[in-house]
């Protein structure tokens, strides 16, 4: 800077300021304040790609959430897994309990973006986003949202990740909302173990795609169901890469091979994620037989609704999306017979 | 010999500028800074082609804190820039024809400042027709870029008569092929610091391949003598042909001869990709006909380059990928035409491989496609055809021979990724058999693999011309001297941008004086400090560095040894250099053998000091120890435009795994056989190979800067995609040849390109024999690999 110049000089610089709110109410009260001028920044890595490449304009006000309390915990309930908004992506990544009941979380975390941006980035922009890779992971595992929300009485309020995302899909979302956290229901399981090698999972362990939590649940029949759970992720390379697809799928499958509590999901790019709910009703209480995945596979890329853009056309996304849903069924139930 | 730690011995040496750049403490020349400096910033087109009706700066100039405004009213010397044609503004005049010409450019207080001056410049555009397509270039009514038209160059090889010869093939096989806008994605983008000395000089630091021709350029735009500039140019953070040409060089000394304080300009990664120059896309034709015997009659070749917006070295681009349409086989009837046309698609330029790789691509594919349409091995189909010992160059053109062609092929079949191609097939797989294997992950746990996972192997082969070629002023020389500190000095005008040439010419004076590296200093990039010696492209380099000191080595060893006969009083023939200085030869007998010049430098570190070099300098007059040269780099003496004189070969095997459930491609096994005489630095052979593989990997599978109606769609790295460190291959086999005819007298030939020509053609095979696809396109689409689950696959998907 030259010293000759004084602030009053210069030319009329816009540069954001920057709001530090102690807790949600006050972020509240700031962006009812200024509106459109303002947005929310948590870990501020995809605002920063958006602005980068044109696709935002810098705001005049940015409203840091990373100053709020108590939102960067993941704790783990009896009934359900508990992840603060300002959880890292890395810690979403390595968590015992998310890989146990919300393995396909804790899978999508492990591959969104690099490392050094999973160390910044919050699970809460990655929802808020909309388009993030999280996403197919929260409706597979019948996640809700936590809210405080100005535009709703009461001002928190609790609900369906696959609600949410259909607010969005028809522009009802709330503007005036922060994500305070995302509950994940344990679902029916009664005995659960981790294998041995999730107790350390560090950046450094290979990531196996298909290293699922193994939970069990015994009905009133006496009947066991397993467990089967898997994210994955298509990228145009094999990491630090936007995704062109992304689906998950959670079911329970009993010795005899039935499957039940089924939910498919997919999303990728820029894309809103979804849930394929007539492969939910295919899969439903039907036994698994490995003629019938091509069959699964055509119905996904039927139902999953896409878009084409420079790197991919939709006809593509949909039927890559097809097929690796089908085929994670079939290497889920692979890696179960073989013992993994 | 697998070149690698364990067979290089004490040849495997770190790199002095190792550490430094990897720990981040290196200052690269766009670090630099200077004590009252502006920043400047470059307003560009937001058209792809337009007239400017009008601009007007006034209100960046009125603005408090900008010092300078530069339009093309403030060039005093020729408007122009260019490497080979100056046909590009540095600032325009009227017209722009791509998304990254520059209008004007700003010297302010801040770099926000100066980017918020160039929001008050007032253009005024008149939108022209985008030319997008070359073809739409050539079309009567298209509107003309330049004065000369849209076609910026043509070429033409015809050779016997192909119109007839193709009605005697048997077999012929017409494909078109496809190539990327690849970008050079170095990291660190263009810049530099522009200081105004008191002197009346001008003092450039900015990243080049050739500081003297950018100082040329310079001074031409300036309009002054080329001496009152000094171009500092290394070290470089990576380059690959796209700093070659000028860049931000006339902004940032426009601007500070205007304001009279230094400029510091550097590029954002955004504004690299706008303006920066990427690989000439190529649509190449081919027809290629062989006699039912396999053997090579007739090949057809129409090349259209898209060279974009402005000239730079489309022409020689264009030469080279002619000169490489029709590889190292006999053809008697040749028939090639190649056109680089102007479009408002960017500019392109030089690139590693420089027209090479996409002929290449284009001709092994025609080699693979006619190998299996007579159902014969493709590598015995290219022994069948390969050119012969004493043939003349593929312009007809006189060569320098060598058996790397030969000897390349023949390891290239001993492979183990090609003995284990071979053993698969000997299993009764078939060409085009999908290849389920067991893949065993880092901990060794077999895991069954799912039957959409696809292997193949496929192998490719080049020869790649080394040198500017024929017709081009291509000089080389040196300097070797003995310094005031007492080190043994080498003066070059070659650039390090990564490439490992500091640590090449280190060993080489190793090799030459037994000195230690402490005893050595290296001087490049300062067109102040060393002699023009010509550029680092086109794999010169090395032969270069070494060939000027095979010159200068007896003069000076002479000289310094006489030297220190005057002032130790003993006989010269009793001296030798050695470490920290001169020795006395205890055992004569050692110094004539032609032992490890480690073992000899052991041996000096033991004979008897003389004399120091540092007091050897203080003793002598330094002027007569300095010794230079000057020749031009080896050319043909044939008057074949562009032609090459001096080839290097290489033959590349590649393991592919389609997945064909996503048509995703992953890199396995890579082999890398290399026929460029002497390795002077193991380690740095390898670097540049795999550096070159890997580039190619991009080149092949996920690399091209999209355009839509002359605007960038991947603008920037997040959508831009090369290849990480996960993508590379699982394993790099460097094979070196390092033969060359007795008393050749060009030594180490440069390896800086060959790794990243033929890595795309042996890809696209193992595709091929995965998938049963042949894309002829890249980077490979992966809709073209995609099946529907089940289909084609004979195992089903049953797990048991």
């Amino acid at each position: 800077m030259n010293p000759h110049l004084s602030n009053n000089d210069m030319p009329p610089i816009d540069q954001p300021v920057v709001w530090e709110p102690a807790d949600a109410e006050e972020a509240l009260a700031l962006k009812r304040e200024h509106g459109a001028n303002a947005v929310w920044v948590a870990g501020g890595t995809l605002l920063r790609t958006q602005w980068e490449g044109g696709i935002a304009a810098i705001p005049a006000h940015m409203i840091r959430l990373d100053t709020i309390e108590g939102m960067r915990s993941i704790i783990d309930e009896t009934d359900y897994v508990q992840v603060g908004s300002l959880a890292t992506l890395k810690q979403c990544g390595q968590h015992a309990a998310l890989q146990q009941y919300a393995n396909a979380l804790y899978m999508a975390c492990r591959h969104i973006a690099a490392p050094a941006v999973r160390n910044l980035a919050t699970i809460g922009g990655n929802v808020a986003s909309a388009v993030g890779d999280a996403l197919p992971a929260l409706l597979v595992h019948d996640a809700s949202l936590l809210w405080i929300d100005g535009e709703h009485t009461p001002l928190h309020h609790e609900q369906a990740a696959v609600d949410w995302m259909e607010q969005v899909r028809i522009g009802r979302r709330s503007l005036h909302a922060v994500l305070l956290g995302i509950r994940f229901p344990k679902g029916p399981v009664i005995s659960g173990h981790l294998p041995v090698q999730s107790s350390v999972a560090v950046e450094s362990t290979p990531v196996d795609l298909s290293a699922n939590a193994v939970s069990f649940w015994i009905d009133e029949h006496g009947e066991r169901w397993r467990e089967l759970c898997f994210f994955r992720k298509l990228g145009r390379r094999e990491a630090f890469t936007p995704s062109l697809v992304t689906v998950a799928m959670r079911c329970w499958i009993s010795e005899s091979g039935e499957l039940t509590r089924v939910r498919v999901a997919a999303g990728g790019g820029s894309g809103l994620a979804m849930r394929l709910l007539q492969c939910e009703l295919m899969l439903e209480g039907r036994m698994y037989d490995a003629t019938w995945l091509p069959e699964l596979a055509r119905v996904a890329a039927q139902e999953f609704s896409s878009y084409s853009d420079p790197f991919a056309e939709a006809p593509y996304r949909q039927q890559s999306a097809g097929n690796l849903l089908a085929a994670g069924l079939w290497e889920s139930i692979r890696d179960m017979e073989e013992g993994r | 010999m697998l070149l690698n730690r364990e067979n290089s011995g004490e040849r495997w040496r770190k790199r002095r500028d190792g550490k430094e750049k990897v720990t981040g403490e290196l200052r690269y020349l766009t670090d630099m800074t200077a004590e009252g400096m502006l920043y400047a910033r470059v307003l560009r087109s937001i058209h792809p082609h337009a007239r400017i009706v009008s601009l007007d700066a006034s209100a960046a100039e009125a603005c408090t804190g900008v010092v300078a405004v530069i339009t093309h009213l403030d060039v005093p010397g020729l408007n122009r820039f260019g490497i080979a044609t100056p046909d590009q503004p540095a600032l325009c005049e009227d017209r722009v024809r791509y998304i990254g010409d520059a209008i004007a450019a700003v010297a302010a207080e801040t770099p926000e400042l100066a980017e918020y001056a160039l929001s008050l410049i007032r253009v005024e555009y008149e939108v022209l027709e985008t030319i997008t397509d070359p073809l739409r270039a050539l079309e009567e009514d298209a509107p003309q870029l330049h004065p000369e038209g849209n076609v910026l160059h043509r070429t033409s090889v015809k050779q016997g008569h192909a119109d007839e010869a193709f009605a005697e093939c048997a077999h012929i096989v017409r494909e078109t092929y496809r190539t990327p806008r690849q970008m050079h994605a170095y990291m660190e983008t263009e810049g530099g610091l522009f200081v105004p000395e008191e002197d009346g000089r001008l003092t450039v630091y900015a990243p080049t391949q050739h500081g003297y021709k950018d100082r040329m350029q310079i001074a031409r735009i300036l309009g002054w003598e080329e001496e009152r500039i000094r171009v500092v140019s290394s070290p470089i953070g990576g380059s690959f042909g796209g700093k070659d040409e000028l860049n931000v060089q006339p902004y940032g000394s426009l601007l500070a001869l205007k304001t009279g304080r230094p400029v510091k300009l550097h590029n954002s990664r955004k504004e690299s990709v706008r303006a920066g120059l990427k690989r000439h896309p190529m649509t190449i034709e081919m027809e290629t006909g062989i006699d039912t015997n396999g053997r090579l009659l007739a090949h057809r070749v129409r090349i259209v380059a898209d060279t974009g917006a402005y000239a730079t070295l489309g022409a020689p681009v264009l030469n080279f990928a002619t000169e490489h349409a029709m590889g190292p086989y006999r053809i008697a009837h040749v028939d090639i035409e190649g056109i680089s046309v102007y479009t408002n698609n960017g500019v392109s330029g030089e690139f590693r491989g420089f027209g090479g790789n996409q002929a290449i691509f284009a001709m092994e594919g025609q080699m693979d496609r006619l190998a299996e349409t007579i159902g014969m091995d493709p590598w015995e189909f290219r022994m069948l055809n390969r050119r012969q010992p004493h043939d003349p160059g593929p312009l007809q053109q006189e060569i320098w021979r060598t058996n790397g062609l030969y000897q390349v092929m023949e390891a290239l079949e001993h492979s183990t990724i090609w003995q284990r191609r071979q053993s698969r097939l000997d299993a009764g797989m078939a060409a085009g058999t999908f290849i389920v294997d067991t893949d065993i992950d880092r901990e060794g746990h077999g895991q069954s693999q799912p039957p959409w996972i696809k292997r193949g192997i496929g192998a490719a082969l080049a020869m790649h011309g080394a040198g500017l070629g024929y017709g081009i002023e291509d000089p080389a020389g040196g300097r070797l001297s003995l310094n005031e500190a007492g080190q043994i000095e080498v003066a070059f005008s070659y650039e390090e941008f990564g490439q490992g040439l500091i640590a090449t010419m280190e060993i080489m004076l190793i090799d030459l004086f037994h000195c230690d590296p402490s005893d050595i200093s290296i001087i490049i990039g300062d067109t102040d400090r060393v002699p023009h010696s010509g550029s680092s492209t086109a794999s010169r380099s090395t032969t270069m560095a070494w060939m000027a000191l095979q010159r200068l080595k007896v003069p000076f060893l002479e000289a310094i040894l006489q030297e220190a006969e005057r002032l130790s009083g003993i006989p010269a023939q009793e001296l030798t250099t050695g470490i920290g200085g001169i020795r006395r030869k205890l055992d004569m007998e050692n110094v004539t053998e032609q032992s490890s010049v480690y073992a000899k430098a052991g041996n000096n570190a033991t004979d008897e000091l003389v004399i120091s070099y540092s007091e050897l300098a203080q003793q002598s007059v330094l002027e007569q120890l300095v010794f230079d040269t000057h020749f031009q780099y080896p050319t043909t003496p044939d008057e074949v435009m562009g032609g090459h004189f001096l080839y290097t070969y290489a033959a590349v095997a590649a393991e592919v795994e389609v997945n064909t459930l996503t048509g995703n491609v992953r890199l396995l096994d890579t082999y890398h056989t290399v026929a460029a005489g002497p390795v002077i630095n193991p380690m740095g052979f390898i670097g540049q190979i795999e550096g070159g593989s890997v580039m190619a990997l991009g080149f092949t599978l996920t690399e091209d800067s999209v355009m839509d109606d002359g605007h960038y769609m991947t603008k920037n790295m997040d959508t831009y995609i090369i290849p990480t460190i996960q993508d590379m291959h699982r394993s790099l086999e460097v094979e070196v040849i390092e033969d060359l005819p007795e008393n050749d007298p060009f030594g180490p030939r440069g390896i800086g390109e060959i790794g990243s020509v033929a890595l795309a053609p042996a890809i696209t095979a193992a595709i091929r024999q995965a998938s049963g696809v042949w894309v002829n396109h890249l980077p490979v689409a992966r809709e073209r690999l995609i099946q529907p689950l089940g289909v084609g696959q004979q195992e089903g998907v049953s797990p048991r």
